[in-house]
């Protein structure tokens, strides 16, 4: 439907109003390895955000929705996604859908997801913008749209946008779309696709649908420009995720109302819980995780634990926070903390178990040989009494006793310590109990 | 533990109740011979302490007095840091056991039975085997403190039993920690559910499944990997063939435009070049003809010419028939005359040679004349030098022959019996007579007789080796012998002497010396003469050798010179030429014949010459005579040709070739109009025609091929699009990221495990280690104390066991490797250490049944010092079957046979 050309098209009126839903960045189809199997069920709602949005769009009686680039994560994506989603787009008919592919989905050519059979056979109120082009959008309407073919490049895909637009006259109401960074001094790299601050304004458009960026962005270009960001967030960083826009646009240099619609499915929060306070930390989480669990089967959860901890402390702490994370749909809780004996407990130890105070010791020695660090002053065992030049591991020594089992050195972390360390309580205070 | 009294009944040797004991503090020496029961009633004592009284077995067995049925009864009084304890034990026939305990002045039964045997075990902390007899490790410390007769020279073990752990951590001080060695047995019962001892993950384990998850999700991720760069590689193929496929398109069309250009012109020229053809064939025809009426022209002259030269050369055959017989006649003639001057000089070739060989027979004849003369004179003088030879030999030959070393034996001889008679005579018998009358005396000597006249007053002396007989006439015969031996042997040398140079005369066939000399030099004398003699013949004999052979060549000589003459037969004239006269009359025939025969061979060439020019006369003569033959023939046939051509053209031959000229220059002209008007290189357009089409036709082809490539490629591409590679990778991260977790998790849980064990095993070794030093140093002053060497020092390793004894501990020697003394001594050294320190809880009895066999006088001397010194603090039982090397040590323990144990 391309119709650029020397004349002025019939459809070209003059006074004309458009509201249409930009959205982009769906990344269906991504992938979330750091919660494993539970990625599936991150994947599913996102198809969720899709059909309520497409919902919205109907019951907003929008012209047109529009998506800028990246509907789909990867141009591999499984076969049945691509159909789920042509599906989803049949069952919005006749609502005029508009795909630009993006640098996740570019078009490549026949190994690109747009040469799919489901999206060859979509149904025809579904526009796959893979030329470069100017489309009618709805009378009066142009939708100058400008596609990436590739997934770098250090050449402004909006250029295009402006050479489209120098062949449509004053009078049509123009509407860009194209997916790439905004030129933001030290925000962008410059082989990702650099759009300039001015790309709107400089190809005469009334708007300028943006993708490629996660965060909410609408005011470039006075306002013009306009990034939704993806509709399902997908980190725990709260930057203005989980939205779409919807626009209105009344004529040529006509008013331009743009307003973000929430419509992400599932929420990602944060909390830290501080060991120094565990009682204020523990009142604290319950009170937010009572607040979330309303919606605990579209909560992403991460918990971080911090802190020096008494063991039979942390231990109960863990132990609470198992249960109470279990209910959403991922709980994480991230240990960052360090095993923690008082003073006295410090001394008892040495005396009742000598030993078991110099193994902590050489746990505190090797951890200063495997990372080059020493742990907090509170929590070392290191003493006059266990520190003598014949009882400290050298670190050939430290080698020579890793080595039967297999163990490198460089391999272990301070976290390890700190569950060796966990685990050496804990079972300590099984047996003495 | 100590002992106050042991009472034994029907044990052993026993059959009867005997009590030993008293025992006292301090050293106790129970001295008895051999099979006298000193072991039997310890080892009574051990199985009553330790062994349950139900217990039934061969040790128990063995208890019992030989050949019976009896049940061994034993009573031990023994003391604890608990108190005084009296135990009765009964084994097998109605066994029994008692505990009693001292209590207010009498013994009060604490328990019985069962009980009775576990307050003992309790008091003595042994434990009890599964079934059966206990064994020394279930004795506890009673067990490191009795050294039995004839057990091995074995350093303990200490991890046999508790006892052994025990002792090992009370002699190093050790405090083994229960609670850490409980989590160090968790945390090794924890890290090998997950690794094996190779620090590997244990089959079955949550480690290794999540591992061999992991390697599954890897070998997925790498297919997917693999399947992207095979993607990669046909979505390049798929780029290159559709840029391929435009170029060719593109390429398509220019050529399409190109073959239709040349079809026009290839038809608009096709109509002209049919034209032009038909010119050309008229112009061929015309050019046909003139060339036809000009072949004719041109044969007719030809055949012309040929038959004024043929008319010509017969005449000349005809000149040269003539000339070539004149020259033939002149030839033969030529050839007549030298031929008979051929012969003339033949034959006085002839007469020449046979003057020559008559003049070379008579030289011959010369020749042998004077040869024959000569070998006569010659044979005279040689028969006369060989007759005065055979003189001188004959006269050699009367000369005895005696070489020059047998006239030097012969002179040598003769001298040694001459001085060998002075000798004899100077040493023999010397008669002097002298006789008043004349006499005559016979003097015997051997077989000979001799006969001296005596004159009167005249001293007459007899000289003889060794005996003079004498004859006296008118008195008898007298006999004087020399009663000298050394006499008696020159006299016998003496003769031997002579009889050697009597057969040596003899043999040289001369009487004496003198003779041998004028014989040697006659003999020089003729052969100096003989082998002049010898010289003159062989010079008269000249090169013949000898005087025979020179008289048979004299006599050869004479019968050729007189065949030859006769074969001559020589004139008078030829007889009395001279020399000189045939040998210049030779020489002049030297030159004739050779002039004669360079003549001969000149005429012979001349011939030949001749002979030649005859040949090569009639040759030619022959060859006039066919040629003039073929002329003739070919000039008739040349003229009834030329006769047929010139009836070919009855207008004659020139008007015929205008006419052919004039119609090939219309029919040029003609041809010339025609291809003017054919386009340029209109001859390259079929070719450039074809080759169009062959290009498009390749061209089509390629492209074809490149579309197919593509189209191929582009049906893979979507093919892998639909295989949703991103999605399944995506999977599989997760599913890795699940099975990494879980690996992490399990190795973090069996890495914490062993190494905690690790390090809590690392650290109970370093606090045992860290008390090894004060049991060496016990050890070694105890061992230091019993042998008298301070200078070796008792090493120990980590388990307490002997690391060696020497200066140092590298240097030092193993257990093993020391003597059986040497053993026996260190044990007893770490019995004493073990009963020092059990004696620090409570007073502690020490057995010492004859272990120190292998003790030297000088250090059994010690190691009673130093028991001595030790009875301050410990019971000592010594037993013993030699009570000599003990005498004066400690105090000897009674044998109250007469007790009633059970009263």
């Amino acid at each position: 439907m391309d119709v650029r050309g020397d004349r002025t098209p019939e459809w070209v009126h003059r006074n004309v109003m458009i509201r249409f839903l930009h959205s982009a960045d769906w990344q269906l189809g991504a992938r979330f390895a750091q919660f494993g199997a539970q990625g599936a069920r991150l994947r599913e709602a996102r198809l969720e955000t899709l059909d309520r949005t497409l919902a919205r769009a109907r019951e907003l009686g929008a012209d047109a929705f529009l998506v800028a680039g990246d509907l789909f994560e990867d141009n591999q994506v499984d076969e049945s996604l691509v159909r789920s989603v042509m599906d989803r787009f049949r069952a919005s008919a006749p609502l005029p859908i508009y795909l630009l592919p993006g640098n996740h989905d570019p078009d490549t050519g026949p190994d690109s997801v747009w040469d799919r059979t489901a999206v060859r056979n979509a149904p025809a109120h579904v526009h796959v913008l893979r030329r470069a082009g100017i489309y009618e959008l709805a009378p009066g309407v142009a939708l100058l749209a400008s596609p990436l073919h590739q997934k770098l490049s250090t050449q402004d895909p909006s250029l295009k946008l402006a050479e489209l637009s120098s062949g449509l006259g004053a009078d049509v109401l123009k509407i860009g779309m194209t997916h790439g960074s905004p030129a933001i001094e030290s925000r962008h790299q410059t082989n990702d696709f650099p759009i300039a601050l001015n790309a709107a304004s400089r190809a005469g458009l009334e708007y300028l649908a943006l993708g490629h960026w996660h965060s909410w962005m609408a005011d470039l270009d006075g306002g013009r420009m306009v990034m939704p960001g993806t509709p399902e967030p997908d980190r725990f960083q709260a930057d203005g995720a989980g939205r779409v826009a919807w626009v209105e646009v009344s004529g040529p240099r006509g008013a331009l109302r743009v307003q973000p619609l929430e419509v992400a499915t599932v929420h990602w929060r944060s909390a830290e819980f501080e060991m120094a306070s565990a009682e204020a930390s523990r009142a604290t989480l319950e009170g937010m995780i009572s607040a979330w669990r309303a919606a605990a089967d579209r909560t992403v959860v991460r918990v971080t634990l911090r802190g020096m901890a008494d063991p039979a402390e942390l231990a109960r702490v863990r132990s609470w926070m198992d249960s109470a994370l279990a209910s959403f749909l991922v709980g994480q809780c991230v240990d960052q903390t360090r095993v923690m004996l008082s003073d006295a407990e410090r001394a008892d130890l040495r005396a009742r178990h000598p030993i078991l105070a110099g193994v902590l010791a050489d746990l505190d020695r090797l951890e200063s040989l495997a990372t080059g660090t020493l742990p907090g002053a509170e929590g070392r065992m290191t003493s006059e009494a266990t520190a003598d030049a014949e009882v400290t591991l050298s670190l050939v020594e430290a080698k020579d006793l890793l080595a039967p089992a297999r163990i490198e050195l460089e391999q272990l972390t301070p976290e390890f310590f700190a569950r060796i360390r966990q685990s050496l309580f804990q079972t300590w205070q099984e047996v003495e109990s | 533990m100590i002992l106050h009294a042991l009472e034994l009944a029907q044990v052993g040797r026993f059959r009867e109740p005997v009590r030993l004991g008293p025992f006292h503090s301090g050293l106790n020496l129970l001295a008895a011979p051999n099979e006298s029961g000193k072991t039997t009633a310890v080892r009574a004592l051990a199985r009553a302490l330790f062994d349950r009284h139900t217990t039934r077995g061969e040790e128990l067995k063995g208890l019992q007095p030989a050949g019976t049925d009896l049940a061994p009864r034993v009573v031990v009084e023994f003391e604890v840091a608990r108190g005084r304890f009296r135990l009765e034990k009964t084994f097998l026939q109605s066994p029994r056991s008692r505990l009693q305990t001292w209590q207010s002045g009498g013994w009060a039964t604490v328990a019985e039975a069962d009980a009775a045997d576990q307050r003992v075990q309790a008091l003595l902390q042994s434990t009890l085997p599964g079934k059966g007899a206990t064994r020394p490790e279930h004795w506890g410390l009673f067990g490191f403190l009795w050294a039995r007769q004839g057990e091995l020279v074995e350093w303990p073990s200490w991890d046999d039993g508790p006892a052994g752990q025990s002792l090992r951590a009370r002699l190093a001080r050790v405090e083994l920690d229960p609670v850490v060695e409980q989590i160090r047995l968790r945390c090794a019962a924890r890290a090998e559910i997950l690794l094996t001892s190779t620090g590997q993950a244990r089959v079955g384990g949550a480690l290794r499944k999540a591992e061999d998850d992991l390697a599954a999700i890897e070998s997925g991720l790498e297919a997917i990997r693999r399947k992207r760069q095979e993607q990669e590689a046909v979505m390049n193929q798929f780029r290159q063939a559709e840029a391929r496929v435009l170029q060719l398109e593109r390429e398509q069309s220019e050529r399409e435009h190109m073959a239709a250009v040349l079809r026009q012109e290839a038809l608009k020229t096709e109509g002209l070049r049919g034209r032009l053809e038909a010119l050309e064939q008229a112009l061929a025809l015309a050019k046909e003809r003139l060339a036809a009426v000009g072949a004719d022209v041109e044969t007719l002259g030809r055949w012309r010419d040929e038959l004024d030269s043929l008319r010509a050369a017969l005449v000349q055959a005809e000149s040269a028939e003539r000339l070539a017989a004149e020259q033939r006649a002149v030839l033969t003639a030529r050839m007549e005359d030298t031929q008979n001057r051929r012969r003339q000089t033949e034959s006085r070739l002839a007469d020449l040679r046979r003057e020559s060989e008559r003049i070379r027979a008579l030289q011959q004849w010369r020749r042998l004349t004077r040869e024959a003369a000569v070998l006569e004179q010659q044979v005279a003088r040689a028969r006369e030098a060989a007759e005065q030879l055979r003189s001188l030999e004959s006269r050699r030959l009367a000369v005895p022959q005696i070489a020059p070393k047998a006239l030097r034996e012969l002179e040598t001889l003769t001298e040694t019996v001459r001085s060998r008679r002075l000798e004899v005579a100077a040493l023999g018998l010397t008669v002097e007579l002298t006789p008043t009358a004349d006499a005559e005396v016979v003097i015997q000597d051997g077989p000979a007789t001799e006969s001296v006249r005596l004159p009167s007053g005249e001293v007459t002396r007899i000289r003889r080796p060794h005996s003079i007989d004498l004859e006296l006439p008118g008195w008898g015969r007298v006999v004087v012998r020399s009663g000298s031996r050394e006499v008696q042997n020159a006299a016998e040398d003496l003769g031997s002497l002579e009889r050697r140079l009597l057969e040596m005369l003899q043999s040289l066939g001369v009487a004496d010396v003198a003779a041998a000399r004028e014989a040697v030099a006659l003999r020089h004398q003729f052969d100096v003469e003989i082998r002049s003699a010898q010289a003159t013949l062989t010079a008269q004999l000249g090169d013949h050798r000898s005087l025979e052979a020179l008289q048979e060549a004299n006599a050869l000589a004479l019968r050729q010179r007189e065949a030859l003459s006769e074969r001559l037969q020589l004139t008078d004239t030829e007889r009395s030429a001279s020399v000189t006269d045939l040998d210049f009359r030779e020489a002049q025939l030297d030159a004739e014949i050779p002039a004669a025969e360079r003549e001969l061979r000149d005429w012979d060439a001349g011939l030949e010459a001749l002979r030649q020019e005859e040949r090569r006369l009639d040759e030619s003569w022959q060859a006039v005579q066919r040629r003039m033959t073929e002329d003739r023939v070919r000039m008739q046939s040349r003229e009834r040709q030329v006769s047929e051509l010139e009836a070919r053209h009855p207008d004659g031959l020139e008007a015929s070739r205008k006419s052919a000229q004039l119609a090939f220059g219309q029919a040029e002209a003609r041809v010339v109009t025609a291809r003017a008007e054919l386009p340029a290189e209109f001859e390259k357009l079929p070719e450039r025609t074809r080759r169009a089409a062959a290009a498009l036709q390749q061209l089509n082809a390629e492209l074809q091929g490149q579309r197919a490539l593509r189209d191929e490629a582009r049906g893979r591409l979507e093919a892998y699009g639909g295989e949703g590679l991103y999605s399944r990778e995506t999977e599989l991260e997760e599913k890795r990221t699940e099975a990494l977790l879980r690996r992490d998790a399990a190795r973090t849980e069996g890495w914490c495990a062993r190494l905690a064990h690790d390090l809590i095993e690392r650290r109970q070794r370093l606090a045992t280690q860290a008390v090894l030093d004060p049991l060496e140093r016990r050890l070694t002053a105890a061992f230091a104390d019993l042998t008298g060497d301070t200078s070796r020092r008792v090493f120990l390793d980590s388990e307490l066991q002997i690391a060696g004894v020497g200066r140092t501990r590298e240097d030092s020697h193993g257990f093993s490797q020391l003597s059986q003394g040497a053993k026996e001594q260190l044990l007893l050294c770490l019995r004493l250490a073990v009963a020092q320190e059990l004696a620090s809880d409570e007073p502690q009895v020490l057995i010492l049944d004859d272990v120190l066999v292998n003790t030297d006088p000088v250090r059994q001397e010690r190691i009673l010092d130093v028991l001595q010194a030790q009875g301050e603090r410990l019971q000592i039982l010594l037993l013993t079957c030699h009570p000599d090397r003990y005498r004066g040590v400690g105090r000897p323990v009674e044998m109250d046979s007469g007790v009633r144990p059970w009263a």
